[in-house]
Protein backbone atom coordinates (compact mmCIF):
# COMPACT_ATOMS: atom_id res chain seq x y z
CA UNK A 1 0.00 0.00 0.00
CA UNK A 2 2.31 2.34 0.46
CA UNK A 3 6.05 3.35 -0.99
CA UNK A 4 9.08 4.74 1.26
CA UNK A 5 10.06 7.92 0.15
CA UNK A 6 14.01 8.66 -0.76
CA UNK A 7 15.10 10.40 2.09
CA UNK A 8 15.44 14.10 1.04
CA UNK A 9 19.05 14.96 -0.65
CA UNK A 10 20.00 18.66 0.17
CA UNK A 11 22.55 21.25 -1.71
CA UNK A 12 24.22 23.73 0.30
CA UNK A 13 23.55 27.64 -1.01
CA UNK A 14 26.03 30.01 -1.45
CA UNK A 15 26.93 31.09 2.71
CA UNK A 16 27.81 29.74 5.76
CA UNK A 17 27.94 31.95 9.06
CA UNK A 18 30.19 30.28 11.08
CA UNK A 19 30.59 31.68 14.80
CA UNK A 20 32.05 30.40 18.07
CA UNK A 21 28.78 28.60 18.89
CA UNK A 22 26.40 29.74 16.57
CA UNK A 23 26.46 28.52 13.05
CA UNK A 24 23.73 29.01 10.14
CA UNK A 25 23.40 27.85 6.42
CA UNK A 26 20.62 27.38 4.12
CA UNK A 27 20.40 24.13 1.78
CA UNK A 28 18.43 23.20 -1.19
CA UNK A 29 15.84 20.25 -1.15
CA UNK A 30 13.64 19.12 -3.85
CA UNK A 31 10.77 21.93 -2.86
CA UNK A 32 12.01 23.80 -0.31
CA UNK A 33 14.47 25.57 1.08
CA UNK A 34 15.98 24.25 4.32
CA UNK A 35 17.05 27.15 6.80
CA UNK A 36 19.70 25.43 9.46
CA UNK A 37 21.01 27.28 12.85
CA UNK A 38 22.95 25.56 15.08
CA UNK A 39 23.86 25.92 18.86
CA UNK A 40 26.75 24.12 19.45
CA UNK A 41 25.29 20.64 19.00
CA UNK A 42 21.85 21.04 18.92
CA UNK A 43 20.50 22.35 15.44
CA UNK A 44 17.20 24.25 13.97
CA UNK A 45 15.30 23.41 10.95
CA UNK A 46 12.88 25.77 9.15
CA UNK A 47 11.49 25.07 5.50
CA UNK A 48 10.56 27.33 3.06
CA UNK A 49 8.71 25.66 0.29
CA UNK A 50 9.11 27.16 -2.35
CA UNK A 51 5.84 28.11 -3.91
CA UNK A 52 5.30 29.78 -0.57
CA UNK A 53 8.33 32.02 -1.06
CA UNK A 54 6.77 35.53 -1.58
CA UNK A 55 10.08 37.57 -1.94
CA UNK A 56 13.38 37.23 -1.25
CA UNK A 57 14.56 41.03 0.74
CA UNK A 58 18.61 42.26 0.98
CA UNK A 59 19.32 45.10 2.33
CA UNK A 60 22.67 46.80 2.57
CA UNK A 61 23.89 47.03 6.64
CA UNK A 62 27.40 47.26 8.30
CA UNK A 63 27.86 43.46 9.74
CA UNK A 64 31.09 42.98 11.57
CA UNK A 65 30.94 39.07 12.08
CA UNK A 66 33.65 37.36 13.49
CA UNK A 67 33.84 34.40 12.31
CA UNK A 68 35.53 31.02 13.29
CA UNK A 69 37.74 31.37 10.02
CA UNK A 70 38.62 34.68 10.73
CA UNK A 71 39.96 33.56 14.14
CA UNK A 72 41.90 30.87 12.58
CA UNK A 73 43.46 33.03 10.34
CA UNK A 74 44.31 35.27 13.43
CA UNK A 75 46.00 32.44 15.47
CA UNK A 76 47.93 31.33 12.43
CA UNK A 77 48.96 34.59 11.83
CA UNK A 78 50.02 35.35 15.13
CA UNK A 79 51.54 31.70 15.41
CA UNK A 80 54.98 33.09 13.92
CA UNK A 81 55.43 35.66 16.82
CA UNK A 82 56.61 32.91 18.72
CA UNK A 83 60.08 32.67 16.82
CA UNK A 84 60.04 36.32 17.12
CA UNK A 85 63.81 36.12 18.68
CA UNK A 86 64.63 34.92 15.15
CA UNK A 87 62.90 36.81 12.55
CA UNK A 88 65.21 39.25 10.15
CA UNK A 89 65.57 42.89 10.95
CA UNK A 90 62.47 44.60 9.40
CA UNK A 91 60.58 41.63 9.10
CA UNK A 92 58.22 42.67 12.05
CA UNK A 93 57.23 45.52 10.84
CA UNK A 94 56.52 44.04 7.30
CA UNK A 95 54.09 41.46 9.34
CA UNK A 96 52.18 43.56 11.62
CA UNK A 97 51.52 45.89 8.55
CA UNK A 98 50.11 43.07 6.63
CA UNK A 99 48.10 42.03 9.80
CA UNK A 100 46.79 45.58 9.88
CA UNK A 101 46.35 45.73 6.38
CA UNK A 102 43.85 42.17 7.05
CA UNK A 103 42.32 44.32 9.90
CA UNK A 104 41.47 47.06 7.59
CA UNK A 105 40.62 44.98 4.69
CA UNK A 106 38.31 43.00 7.12
CA UNK A 107 36.88 46.09 8.73
CA UNK A 108 35.75 48.36 5.12
CA UNK A 109 34.08 44.29 3.93
CA UNK A 110 32.00 44.27 7.00
CA UNK A 111 31.34 48.24 6.78
CA UNK A 112 30.62 48.50 2.99
CA UNK A 113 29.89 45.04 1.65
CA UNK A 114 28.02 43.15 4.16
CA UNK A 115 23.96 43.10 4.43
CA UNK A 116 21.09 41.42 5.86
CA UNK A 117 18.83 38.56 3.83
CA UNK A 118 15.20 38.28 4.83
CA UNK A 119 12.93 35.53 3.33
CA UNK A 120 9.06 36.31 3.34
CA UNK A 121 6.21 34.11 3.09
CA UNK A 122 2.75 34.43 4.05
CA UNK A 123 2.67 33.99 7.48
CA UNK A 124 6.59 34.38 8.41
CA UNK A 125 9.16 36.55 7.96
CA UNK A 126 12.59 35.00 8.61
CA UNK A 127 16.04 36.60 8.31
CA UNK A 128 18.87 34.01 6.67
CA UNK A 129 21.53 34.85 8.82
CA UNK A 130 24.37 33.37 6.71
CA UNK A 131 23.45 35.79 3.99
CA UNK A 132 25.70 38.24 5.55
CA UNK A 133 28.00 39.31 2.91
CA UNK A 134 26.83 41.30 -0.66
CA UNK A 135 28.54 39.12 -3.33
CA UNK A 136 27.16 35.92 -1.38
CA UNK A 137 23.24 37.86 -1.32
CA UNK A 138 24.23 37.66 -5.22
CA UNK A 139 25.40 34.53 -5.73
CA UNK A 140 22.67 33.35 -3.33
CA UNK A 141 19.80 34.57 -5.63
CA UNK A 142 21.44 33.28 -8.98
CA UNK A 143 20.74 29.93 -7.48
CA UNK A 144 17.62 30.46 -5.59
CA UNK A 145 15.62 32.97 -7.80
CA UNK A 146 15.23 30.29 -11.03
CA UNK A 147 14.62 27.75 -8.99
CA UNK A 148 11.31 29.18 -7.05
CA UNK A 149 10.37 30.92 -10.57
CA UNK A 150 10.45 27.63 -11.94
CA UNK A 151 7.70 26.61 -9.66
CA UNK A 152 5.66 29.69 -9.41
CA UNK A 153 6.76 31.59 -13.03
CA UNK A 154 8.20 35.14 -13.07
CA UNK A 155 6.60 38.43 -12.28
CA UNK A 156 6.60 41.32 -15.26
CA UNK A 157 8.62 44.11 -14.75
CA UNK A 158 5.44 46.53 -13.83
CA UNK A 159 4.86 44.01 -10.66
CA UNK A 160 4.75 47.04 -8.43
CA UNK A 161 1.87 48.95 -10.09
CA UNK A 162 0.20 45.63 -11.00
CA UNK A 163 -0.37 44.06 -7.50
CA UNK A 164 -1.44 44.82 -3.83
CA UNK A 165 1.57 44.68 -2.76
CA UNK A 166 0.35 45.32 0.74
CA UNK A 167 -0.67 42.02 1.01
CA UNK A 168 2.52 40.42 1.58
CA UNK A 169 3.08 38.35 4.33
CA UNK A 170 1.14 37.75 7.38
CA UNK A 171 -1.71 39.88 8.44
CA UNK A 172 -0.55 43.93 8.47
CA UNK A 173 -0.14 46.09 11.75
CA UNK A 174 -2.31 48.83 11.59
CA UNK A 175 0.66 51.35 11.77
CA UNK A 176 2.46 49.52 9.02
CA UNK A 177 -0.24 49.61 6.47
CA UNK A 178 -1.20 53.09 7.27
CA UNK A 179 2.50 54.01 6.51
CA UNK A 180 2.44 52.27 3.57
CA UNK A 181 -1.21 53.54 2.25
CA UNK A 182 -1.07 56.92 3.19
CA UNK A 183 2.18 57.42 1.60
CA UNK A 184 5.71 59.54 2.33
CA UNK A 185 3.83 62.16 4.75
CA UNK A 186 3.61 60.04 7.55
CA UNK A 187 6.80 58.01 7.01
CA UNK A 188 9.49 59.41 9.02
CA UNK A 189 10.91 62.73 8.19
CA UNK A 190 14.54 64.00 7.67
CA UNK A 191 14.15 66.97 9.93
CA UNK A 192 11.40 68.28 12.36
CA UNK A 193 11.50 71.30 14.38
CA UNK A 194 13.39 69.64 17.53
CA UNK A 195 15.87 68.61 14.94
CA UNK A 196 16.35 72.20 13.65
CA UNK A 197 16.47 73.39 17.22
CA UNK A 198 19.63 70.68 17.98
CA UNK A 199 21.22 71.83 14.67
CA UNK A 200 20.90 75.55 15.41
CA UNK A 201 22.25 75.09 19.13
CA UNK A 202 24.93 73.06 18.05
CA UNK A 203 25.84 76.27 15.58
CA UNK A 204 25.49 78.77 19.05
CA UNK A 205 27.78 76.05 20.92
CA UNK A 206 30.26 75.49 18.42
CA UNK A 207 31.09 79.80 18.18
CA UNK A 208 30.49 80.31 21.41
CA UNK A 209 33.66 77.79 22.58
CA UNK A 210 35.76 80.01 20.27
CA UNK A 211 35.71 82.63 22.87
CA UNK A 212 35.97 80.88 26.16
CA UNK A 213 36.80 83.76 27.65
CA UNK A 214 33.49 85.50 27.03
CA UNK A 215 31.36 82.57 27.75
CA UNK A 216 32.45 79.81 29.58
CA UNK A 217 34.38 81.63 32.44
CA UNK A 218 33.01 85.79 31.76
CA UNK A 219 29.83 87.74 32.48
CA UNK A 220 28.03 86.06 29.98
CA UNK A 221 28.52 82.56 30.59
CA UNK A 222 24.47 82.08 31.59
CA UNK A 223 24.00 82.76 27.44
CA UNK A 224 26.33 79.47 27.23
CA UNK A 225 24.31 77.41 29.87
CA UNK A 226 21.43 78.45 28.10
CA UNK A 227 22.20 77.22 24.63
CA UNK A 228 24.09 74.01 26.65
CA UNK A 229 19.97 73.35 28.30
CA UNK A 230 18.37 74.12 24.77
CA UNK A 231 20.81 71.43 23.14
CA UNK A 232 20.16 68.75 25.59
CA UNK A 233 16.14 69.54 25.71
CA UNK A 234 15.88 69.69 21.71
CA UNK A 235 18.39 66.25 21.81
CA UNK A 236 16.13 64.51 23.65
CA UNK A 237 13.07 65.49 21.84
CA UNK A 238 14.67 64.10 18.24
CA UNK A 239 15.51 60.92 20.14
CA UNK A 240 11.94 60.57 21.37
CA UNK A 241 10.96 61.68 18.04
CA UNK A 242 13.07 59.11 16.50
CA UNK A 243 11.26 56.32 18.70
CA UNK A 244 7.69 57.71 18.26
CA UNK A 245 8.31 57.09 13.73
CA UNK A 246 8.00 60.97 13.52
CA UNK A 247 12.05 61.49 12.78
CA UNK A 248 14.60 59.68 10.38
CA UNK A 249 17.10 57.49 11.69
CA UNK A 250 19.99 59.28 10.37
CA UNK A 251 19.06 62.89 12.86
CA UNK A 252 18.85 59.85 15.71
CA UNK A 253 22.19 59.35 15.22
CA UNK A 254 23.39 62.49 15.14
CA UNK A 255 22.24 63.39 18.37
CA UNK A 256 23.25 60.42 20.10
CA UNK A 257 26.77 61.16 18.25
CA UNK A 258 26.36 65.17 19.73
CA UNK A 259 25.35 63.80 23.28
CA UNK A 260 28.63 61.36 22.97
CA UNK A 261 30.07 64.51 22.22
CA UNK A 262 29.23 66.37 25.12
CA UNK A 263 29.83 63.94 27.30
CA UNK A 264 33.70 63.37 26.31
CA UNK A 265 33.66 67.42 26.42
CA UNK A 266 32.51 67.38 29.94
CA UNK A 267 34.79 64.36 31.06
CA UNK A 268 37.69 65.71 29.35
CA UNK A 269 37.76 69.40 30.66
CA UNK A 270 37.02 68.03 34.44
CA UNK A 271 39.96 65.89 33.56
CA UNK A 272 42.13 68.40 32.76
CA UNK A 273 41.01 71.09 35.17
CA UNK A 274 41.79 68.44 38.26
CA UNK A 275 45.04 67.66 36.42
CA UNK A 276 45.88 71.16 36.21
CA UNK A 277 44.70 71.95 39.98
CA UNK A 278 47.10 68.89 41.56
CA UNK A 279 50.24 70.20 39.15
CA UNK A 280 49.70 74.00 40.78
CA UNK A 281 49.52 74.36 45.11
CA UNK A 282 47.17 77.25 44.36
CA UNK A 283 43.92 76.79 42.77
CA UNK A 284 42.82 78.48 39.97
CA UNK A 285 39.37 80.26 39.01
CA UNK A 286 37.50 80.11 35.72
CA UNK A 287 38.81 82.67 34.94
CA UNK A 288 42.44 82.07 35.36
CA UNK A 289 41.81 78.92 33.84
CA UNK A 290 40.82 80.30 30.54
CA UNK A 291 44.03 82.11 30.18
CA UNK A 292 46.17 78.42 29.61
CA UNK A 293 46.46 77.63 26.34
CA UNK A 294 45.75 74.05 26.53
CA UNK A 295 42.69 74.51 27.98
CA UNK A 296 41.34 76.64 25.28
CA UNK A 297 42.64 74.48 22.47
CA UNK A 298 40.68 71.77 23.93
CA UNK A 299 37.33 74.12 23.99
CA UNK A 300 38.24 74.78 20.65
CA UNK A 301 38.59 71.62 19.16
CA UNK A 302 35.28 70.62 21.23
CA UNK A 303 33.54 73.25 19.19
CA UNK A 304 35.19 72.64 16.11
CA UNK A 305 33.31 68.93 16.62
CA UNK A 306 29.96 70.97 17.45
CA UNK A 307 30.32 72.59 14.73
CA UNK A 308 30.85 69.73 12.17
CA UNK A 309 27.96 67.90 13.50
CA UNK A 310 25.95 71.09 12.49
CA UNK A 311 27.31 70.77 9.06
CA UNK A 312 26.25 67.00 9.39
CA UNK A 313 23.23 67.63 10.16
CA UNK A 314 22.67 70.35 7.42
CA UNK A 315 24.03 67.84 4.56
CA UNK A 316 20.86 65.21 6.14
CA UNK A 317 18.46 67.99 5.51
CA UNK A 318 19.86 68.97 2.23
CA UNK A 319 20.34 65.72 1.20
CA UNK A 320 17.05 64.14 1.91
CA UNK A 321 15.59 67.53 0.30
CA UNK A 322 17.13 65.83 -3.22
CA UNK A 323 15.28 62.64 -2.81
CA UNK A 324 12.11 63.50 -2.05
CA UNK A 325 10.28 61.30 -5.35
CA UNK A 326 8.75 62.84 -7.81
CA UNK A 327 5.15 62.20 -6.49
CA UNK A 328 5.97 64.49 -3.34
CA UNK A 329 7.50 67.02 -5.34
CA UNK A 330 4.24 67.28 -7.90
CA UNK B 1 2.18 43.73 6.10
CA UNK B 2 3.96 45.27 2.99
CA UNK B 3 7.63 44.41 1.60
CA UNK B 4 9.35 45.45 4.89
CA UNK B 5 13.66 46.42 4.94
CA UNK B 6 15.63 43.52 6.13
CA UNK B 7 17.27 45.53 8.27
CA UNK B 8 14.53 47.71 10.25
CA UNK B 9 11.56 46.05 9.48
CA UNK B 10 9.71 49.38 8.29
CA UNK B 11 7.87 49.19 5.04
CA UNK B 12 9.06 49.69 1.66
CA UNK B 13 7.99 52.79 -0.10
CA UNK B 14 6.22 51.58 -3.15
CA UNK B 15 7.17 54.56 -5.66
CA UNK B 16 11.27 53.17 -4.95
CA UNK B 17 10.18 49.51 -5.59
CA UNK B 18 9.08 50.85 -8.91
CA UNK B 19 12.66 51.48 -10.26
CA UNK B 20 14.09 48.29 -10.83
CA UNK B 21 13.29 46.37 -7.62
CA UNK B 22 15.48 49.18 -5.53
CA UNK B 23 14.10 50.57 -2.36
CA UNK B 24 16.07 53.07 0.21
CA UNK B 25 14.31 52.56 3.33
CA UNK B 26 12.75 55.90 4.67
CA UNK B 27 14.13 54.68 8.53
CA UNK B 28 17.05 53.32 8.52
CA UNK B 29 18.21 54.78 4.99
CA UNK B 30 19.37 51.23 4.03
CA UNK B 31 19.08 50.26 0.37
CA UNK B 32 17.14 47.25 -0.12
CA UNK B 33 17.09 44.80 -2.98
CA UNK B 34 13.76 43.30 -3.57
CA UNK B 35 12.98 39.70 -5.62
CA UNK B 36 9.51 39.37 -5.39
CA UNK B 37 7.61 36.22 -6.72
CA UNK B 38 4.22 35.46 -7.67
CA UNK B 39 3.30 33.95 -4.69
CA UNK B 40 3.24 37.74 -3.23
CA UNK B 41 -0.47 38.15 -5.13
CA UNK B 42 -2.22 34.79 -5.00
CA UNK B 43 -5.38 34.74 -2.97
CA UNK B 44 -5.69 33.76 0.69
CA UNK B 45 -7.28 30.88 0.35
CA UNK B 46 -9.84 30.06 3.08
CA UNK B 47 -9.61 27.72 5.53
CA UNK B 48 -10.94 24.08 4.65
CA UNK B 49 -14.16 23.65 5.64
CA UNK B 50 -15.65 19.97 6.41
CA UNK B 51 -19.40 19.16 5.04
CA UNK B 52 -21.49 17.71 7.29
CA UNK B 53 -21.96 13.79 6.52
CA UNK B 54 -25.38 12.91 5.89
CA UNK B 55 -27.32 9.83 6.65
CA UNK B 56 -25.44 6.38 4.52
CA UNK B 57 -22.27 8.66 3.86
CA UNK B 58 -18.56 7.87 4.96
CA UNK B 59 -17.54 9.72 8.21
CA UNK B 60 -14.39 10.79 9.43
CA UNK B 61 -12.70 8.89 11.82
CA UNK B 62 -12.12 11.53 14.34
CA UNK B 63 -15.17 14.23 13.32
CA UNK B 64 -18.16 11.37 13.00
CA UNK B 65 -20.04 14.87 12.01
CA UNK B 66 -18.11 15.42 8.99
CA UNK B 67 -17.88 13.35 5.48
CA UNK B 68 -15.31 11.70 4.82
CA UNK B 69 -13.19 12.49 1.68
CA UNK B 70 -10.69 10.00 1.48
CA UNK B 71 -8.90 7.67 3.34
CA UNK B 72 -5.55 7.62 5.10
CA UNK B 73 -2.68 5.82 2.90
CA UNK B 74 -1.06 4.29 5.53
CA UNK B 75 -3.93 3.22 8.25
CA UNK B 76 -6.78 3.66 6.10
CA UNK B 77 -8.56 5.29 7.87
CA UNK B 78 -11.26 8.35 6.86
CA UNK B 79 -10.32 11.44 6.84
CA UNK B 80 -12.80 14.89 6.76
CA UNK B 81 -11.46 17.97 4.51
CA UNK B 82 -9.87 19.52 7.57
CA UNK B 83 -8.21 16.11 8.62
CA UNK B 84 -6.64 15.42 5.49
CA UNK B 85 -2.75 15.71 5.33
CA UNK B 86 -1.50 16.35 1.70
CA UNK B 87 2.25 14.76 1.79
CA UNK B 88 2.58 12.77 -1.52
CA UNK B 89 -0.87 11.43 -0.92
CA UNK B 90 -3.44 11.84 1.72
CA UNK B 91 -2.86 11.09 5.67
CA UNK B 92 -4.29 11.50 9.03
CA UNK B 93 -3.13 13.52 11.29
CA UNK B 94 -2.36 10.74 13.83
CA UNK B 95 -0.05 8.61 11.21
CA UNK B 96 1.70 11.95 10.49
CA UNK B 97 2.25 12.57 13.85
CA UNK B 98 3.52 9.16 14.63
CA UNK B 99 5.89 9.51 11.68
CA UNK B 100 4.53 6.30 10.43
CA UNK B 101 6.02 4.90 6.77
CA UNK B 102 6.86 6.87 4.34
CA UNK B 103 5.99 10.37 6.62
CA UNK B 104 8.99 9.09 8.75
CA UNK B 105 11.15 9.13 5.54
CA UNK B 106 9.83 12.45 4.60
CA UNK B 107 12.35 14.12 7.61
CA UNK B 108 10.32 16.69 9.06
CA UNK B 109 11.98 17.16 12.45
CA UNK B 110 12.63 20.49 13.22
CA UNK B 111 15.41 20.16 15.50
CA UNK B 112 17.80 17.31 15.87
CA UNK B 113 20.92 16.67 18.46
CA UNK B 114 24.36 16.33 16.79
CA UNK B 115 25.45 13.34 19.12
CA UNK B 116 28.55 12.87 16.21
CA UNK B 117 29.79 16.15 16.86
CA UNK B 118 29.62 15.49 21.17
CA UNK B 119 31.42 12.07 20.18
CA UNK B 120 34.20 13.74 18.68
CA UNK B 121 34.74 17.02 20.40
CA UNK B 122 34.83 15.48 24.40
CA UNK B 123 37.93 13.34 23.72
CA UNK B 124 39.45 15.70 21.73
CA UNK B 125 38.74 18.90 23.86
CA UNK B 126 39.94 17.03 27.16
CA UNK B 127 43.25 16.04 25.23
CA UNK B 128 43.68 19.38 24.61
CA UNK B 129 42.70 20.95 27.56
CA UNK B 130 43.61 18.63 30.60
CA UNK B 131 44.71 15.47 29.30
CA UNK B 132 43.98 13.45 32.22
CA UNK B 133 40.46 13.45 32.30
CA UNK B 134 41.20 11.47 29.12
CA UNK B 135 41.01 8.41 31.56
CA UNK B 136 37.45 9.12 31.55
CA UNK B 137 36.22 10.69 28.52
CA UNK B 138 38.29 8.61 26.05
CA UNK B 139 36.16 5.24 27.24
CA UNK B 140 33.51 7.71 27.86
CA UNK B 141 33.85 8.85 23.98
CA UNK B 142 34.05 5.21 22.79
CA UNK B 143 31.47 3.63 24.45
CA UNK B 144 28.76 6.81 23.48
CA UNK B 145 30.24 7.08 19.63
CA UNK B 146 29.30 3.49 19.80
CA UNK B 147 25.55 3.55 21.50
CA UNK B 148 24.62 6.36 19.62
CA UNK B 149 25.79 5.64 16.01
CA UNK B 150 22.10 4.22 14.62
CA UNK B 151 21.03 7.99 15.56
CA UNK B 152 20.10 10.39 13.15
CA UNK B 153 22.56 12.38 12.00
CA UNK B 154 21.92 16.45 10.95
CA UNK B 155 19.66 16.95 8.28
CA UNK B 156 22.00 17.86 5.79
CA UNK B 157 25.24 15.83 6.95
CA UNK B 158 25.34 12.73 4.54
CA UNK B 159 28.77 10.52 6.49
CA UNK B 160 29.45 9.46 10.21
CA UNK B 161 32.67 10.16 9.72
CA UNK B 162 32.68 11.78 13.08
CA UNK B 163 31.48 9.15 14.38
CA UNK B 164 34.11 7.37 13.43
CA UNK B 165 37.15 9.67 14.48
CA UNK B 166 35.38 9.53 17.82
CA UNK B 167 35.82 5.55 18.00
CA UNK B 168 39.30 5.54 16.86
CA UNK B 169 40.52 8.84 19.30
CA UNK B 170 38.55 7.20 22.18
CA UNK B 171 40.27 3.73 21.33
CA UNK B 172 43.65 5.08 21.00
CA UNK B 173 43.01 7.27 24.52
CA UNK B 174 41.60 3.78 25.78
CA UNK B 175 44.86 2.16 25.03
CA UNK B 176 47.25 4.33 25.92
CA UNK B 177 46.06 4.50 29.32
CA UNK B 178 45.49 0.64 29.59
CA UNK B 179 49.40 0.50 28.30
CA UNK B 180 50.20 3.23 30.85
CA UNK B 181 48.57 1.11 33.07
CA UNK B 182 49.80 -2.22 32.60
CA UNK B 183 53.80 -0.72 31.81
CA UNK B 184 54.02 0.76 35.53
CA UNK B 185 52.14 -2.38 37.23
CA UNK B 186 54.50 -5.00 35.54
CA UNK B 187 57.60 -2.49 37.05
CA UNK B 188 55.65 -2.63 40.16
CA UNK B 189 55.88 -6.38 39.94
CA UNK B 190 59.07 -6.72 39.00
CA UNK B 191 60.69 -4.89 41.72
CA UNK B 192 58.48 -6.73 43.83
Amino acid sequence: MTTAQPRERYRKLPGHRRGIFRASSVWMGSDHLLLVKSVRFREEYKRFFLRDVQAIVVAERPRFHISTRSIGIALLWGFPWLFYTFWPRGFATFWWGAAAALVVTWLCFSAFCSCTCRIYTGVSNDELPSIYRTWTARRFLSRVKPRIEEVQGALDATWVTAGDVASLGPPASAAAAGALQSGPDSAARSRTFASDVMIGSLVVRGILDFFPRYFSAGHFRWISYLVLLIWLVSATAALVEHHRGVLGAAMQKLAIVSIVLAGIGYYVSVGSLTAINFSRSTQLDERALMGIPAFVLIGRVFGALNLLLAIAGIAIIVSSAGRQPDIIKS
Amino acid sequence: MPIACARCNAPLPVWELAAAGHAGCTSCGSRNTVSAFPALFAPTQAPARAEVALDGEAACFDHPGKRAVAACQQCGRFVCQLCAVEFGGIWCPTCVAAGAGPAKAANLDTERTLYDSIALLVPVATLLVFWPITTITGPGALVFALARWKRPLSLVRRTRWRFIAAILIGFGETIGWIWVVVYYLTRFMARQ
